[in-house]
């Protein structure tokens, strides 16, 4: 019997998940496939930028040609054709756009479609400052003026380098050395955008900031640069959120988040990762190799990253905090969802340099279908970390029988007076928590959904508001089809 | 490293056949771990690749007196310089069975099985094998059978090579006591304990200050098997005790416990690897270091479940005590896991004398160096009390006593 089309929408209802899978029908302007010198040229052109900037980046290929990817996570990375990729695609304008009204409306669209507000009218006032990243540029950044008054800025980081030169030289690659890795290395020379945030001294800033990534044009890779200093006792959260369309074949993501905080700052870093995944057999998604460090370089101040990575087909990803500062603080949040053929090799470094630095991981892993799922995390203590303190958690879920959960803590202690305690389980959704929910008439999909954000609460509860909310929907949706 | 150069010397090893021709092929391919090998991060060679070295041919004239307690009823066999003196076999009891792995390639085959094929040391040991041993064990054993491995030349490597392989429903009691002044000590042990079979096992690596001490284990337990297995690293400059331990049948009961207890600048490495290849398992790993003046120690291990190792229930717990400033711990407790039905945790932690409680006894009136020398006692004994097998327990016991009577820092820091 054919099947009707009822059921045909019942089907794709229950399996075509990703809901952010589609594509913008824009015109736009691109750098031929490949990656050598004139390449480089070619985006440091585009984007206006000094000679210095330029040297920086070709400094930085040089280096990339020397190194090799790396292989030691537990990763299974197809070989990667970095000369088949466009390293340049941006919405084709005249000149940028001087305000909101010279987008082109299929991007607010787009934009509207992703639930991002870029019109400041619309929602209330002081809510989310956004930066719209779409490809290669910065499509629209909100609230900018409202950030001015305050002396925070809140820009594109391309417009950063013209306009805030020394900041931008003093900072970037202070954190992630340009040869840091294999990734760091190919996005120094090859970035295109990202944002770029300072907070003067003593400044709270008004509204949380946020960048949306959004990847549209085939073939191409996204490279974004993200550099946020916060000043002596200044405080700022930042959310980033990121989609691409559903596509066959697999995009390179490779971003380098750079944070610095100085004396007593405190920034919070929040990531809802939702990257295409690729479908039910592991075709097509999205490589996510990313670097992303904080350095607490002052006194007492605070790094804080929460993460929710649910998307990507692969996931290489590591946020880390130096504890230099005396009293310093860094956390890790994390809830990693893995599920079909995705997987993910994700985790921190915490670094305790300064007396008295204290660190929190807290990892939550979930891995369904056929996914792997691994934490791999540092903690080490220099001789000079007199009364450092760690606590590390790993708890890992494992849902289904041919998924695996992997846990790889390393641990490095050099002081004495040093504490660090770690501890890891493994376990699957106990048959007495499913019966509980069942007998009171929840479905079996909703109570393993209701279980796991059960499960990831001490994370969840990190995040800001709206980003929290999002996250519970997504982490529901990307176990659909889970069980049973 | 060009062949020529490489340490040991393997000049003397000519038309080797077999296993051990392909195991001297496969050391020669890799030499030493390389230095990024990830197994091997935390403990580099290079002191040991440049010791002048050769495998030692005979036994020293006189074995060494051995400064232990050795349990009243045990049976010693005794290797000098890795060499074992023969006499000593017509004392084994009955139900054990002694032969020469030079003239049992098969048997040789199936205990090079049970190490990694690409592990350089247990390669290197198989090459150079200075004596190779095989005992099969049938029925109840109750006499311990215990190991004692003396030397006295700092220009040897030994390369003692054991197989043990427990019968179905044998039980047996064996103990490896190392106390030799050797330049290198590179024990190979493979023991295979059947179906419903049970070995108490201890280890005792106590060797001389300037030696290095890198041992390479394997164990694979048959079906509703029993291991019992302790281990103290306290000697030597360098030592690294790996064990690769496979739970190839349901039901399998695997305890392995270890204390390191480093001073000067000594170097521990406590690495296992815990293999559910089926389900229904259980293992447990409780691991205890102390490390004063510059020693370091390290902990790495691995719990790995296979994809149908259902029902398993692993268990592992690190716990690193540093006593001085310049001491290091590191540890890198893993989990790789397959199956979803499985209790699995891992806890690890370092840290220095809790204050609390040495402020609770002093209090008390006790002096602060007895305070602090009961609770590092009392931090090891959760190991040691393990230890359910009572000739053994009161073995080891006295090694971890003479290091806390011998350390001068386990009084202040």
């Amino acid at each position: 019997m054919a099947a009707t089309q009822e059921t045909i929408d019942t089907l794709q209802e229950a399996t075509g998940k990703y809901k952010y899978g589609f594509v913008t029908d824009i015109e736009s302007d691109k750098a031929p496939k490949g990656l050598n010198e004139d390449i480089i040229r070619f985006i440091s052109a585009k984007k206006e930028e000094p000679q210095w900037m330029l040297d920086w980046r070709l400094k930085a290929f040089a280096m990339w040609q020397q190194m090799e990817s790396p292989d030691w996570a537990k990763l299974d990375i197809p070989p990667i054709d970095y000369q088949d990729i466009h390293y340049y695609a941006a919405p084709k304008t005249g000149e940028g756009p001087a305000s909101l009204d010279e987008v082109d409306p299929e991007l607010l669209k787009t934009y509207a479609k992703l639930g991002i507000p870029l019109d400041e009218q619309k929602i209330l006032a002081g809510v989310v400052a956004v930066d719209a990243v779409f490809d290669s540029v910065s499509v629209a950044t909100t609230f900018r003026g409202e950030l001015a008054k305050s002396g925070v800025i809140f820009c594109p980081i391309s417009e950063a380098i013209r306009d805030y030169p020394e900041l931008v030289q003093k900072y970037l690659g202070s954190v992630v050395p340009v040869a840091d890795n294999y990734f760091s290395a190919l996005n120094s020379a090859v970035f295109t955008d990202g944002s770029f945030v300072f907070i003067p001294k003593g400044v709270r800033c008004p509204m949380e900031l946020s960048t949306y990534f959004r990847i549209n044009e085939a073939n191409t890779g996204q490279f974004e640069r993200t550099l946020i200093i916060a000043e002596d006792a200044s405080y700022v959260s930042y959310l980033e959120g990121c989609t691409a369309p559903q596509r066959d074949e697999n995009q390179l993501h490779a971003a380098v988040v750079e944070l610095v905080a100085l004396d007593d700052a405190e920034i919070k870093y929040s990531t809802v990762q939702n990257w295409y995944p690729g479908d039910e057999n592991g075709r097509g998604g999205i490589y996510n190799f990313v670097t992303k460090r904080g350095a607490c370089l002052g006194d007492r101040s605070k790094i804080s990253w929460t993460q929710v990575e649910t998307g990507s087909a692969i996931t290489w990803k590591y946020p880390s905090c130096i504890l230099q500062g005396k009293d310093s603080v860094g956390e890790f949040y994390s809830v990693a969802l893995t599920n079909n053929c995705q997987q993910a090799d994700t985790g921190t470094k915490m670094i305790h340099i300064g007396e008295g630095s204290r660190s929190t991981i807290i990892s939550k892993g979930i891995s369904a279908g056929r996914s792997q799922n691994c934490y791999r995390g540092l903690v080490r203590i220099q001789p000079g970390a007199e009364n450092a303190r760690n606590f590390t958690q790993c708890d890992s879920l494992l849902v289904g029988d041919k998924c695996g959960a992997h846990t790889v803590p390393y641990i490095v202690s050099r002081n004495p007076s040093a504490k660090i305690e770690h501890e890891a389980t493994t376990s699957r959704i106990s048959e007495d928590q499913l019966f509980y929910c069942q007998q009171r008439g929840i479905s079996t999909e909703d109570s393993v959904s209701l279980i796991v954000n059960g499960f990831c609460k001490e994370v969840m509860k990190e995040l800001p508001m709206e980003f929290a909310v999002e996250a519970q929907k997504l982490i529901g949706i990307s176990l659909e089809g889970s069980v049973g | 490293m060009p062949a020529s150069t490489m340490q040991p010397n393997l000049d003397q090893l000519a038309g080797l056949t077999g296993v051990r021709a392909g195991a001297l092929l496969r050391w020669q391919a890799t030499g030493w771990p390389d230095r990024r090998a990830e197994q091997w991060r935390f403990t580099r060679l290079s002191r040991v690749e440049k010791m002048d070295l050769r495998p030692a041919e005979m036994a020293a004239k006189q074995p060494a007196a051995v400064a232990a307690s050795l349990p009243d009823n045990a049976v010693i066999l005794s290797f000098s310089n890795g060499v074992l003196d023969m006499a000593g076999l017509a004392a084994l009891p009955g139900g054990v069975t002694a032969s020469l792995l030079s003239d049992n390639d098969a048997a040789l085959a199936a205990l090079a099985e049970l190490v990694p094929a690409a592990h350089p040391i247990s390669n290197l040991s198989l090459a150079a094998m200075t004596t190779g041993l095989h005992l099969d064990i049938a029925g109840t054993v109750e006499v311990p059978i215990i190991l004692v491995f003396t030397g006295d030349d700092n220009g040897v490597s030994a390369h003692p090579v054991i197989s043990v392989r427990l019968a179905h429903g044998a039980s047996a009691v064996m103990a490896e006591w190392h106390q030799s002044s050797v330049g290198l000590s590179a024990p190979l042990m493979g023991i295979v304990v059947g179906d419903k079979g049970r070995l108490d096992y201890a280890k005792v690596q106590q060797e001389s200050s300037a030696s290095a001490h890198l041992a390479a284990t394997g164990l694979k337990l048959g079906e509703g098997s029993v291991f019992e297995g302790f281990q103290i690293s306290a000697g030597g400059q360098l030592a690294r005790l790996e064990t690769h331990i496979v739970l190839s049948g349901e039901n399998a009961d695997c305890t392995l416990s270890a204390i390191y207890l480093g001073r000067d600048k000594q170097h521990h490495d406590i690495t296992t690897n815990m293999n559910h290849a089926k389900g229904h398992c259980l293992s447990n790993q409780i691991i205890r270091g102390v490390l004063d003046d510059s020693a370091r120690g390290v902990f790495q291990g691995k719990v790995h479940v296979a994809p149908d190792a259902q029902k398993t229930d692993g268990q592992q717990m690190s716990r690193a005590l540093l006593l001085s400033r310049k001491a290091e711990a590191d540890a890198k407790p893993e989990l790789e896991i397959y199956a979803d039905d499985v209790l699995c945790a891992h806890g690890a932690t370092v840290g220095e004398l809790d204050d609390t409680q040495l402020f609770y006894l002093t209090s008390r009136g006790i002096d602060r160096k007895t305070a602090r020398s009961m609770l590092i006692t009392a931090f090891l004994d959760d190991a040691i009390d393990s230890i359910t097998h009572p000739a053994l327990a009161d073995m080891l016991r006295p090694v971890s006593t003479a290091w806390m009577n011998a350390t001068p820092n386990a009084g202040d820091l």
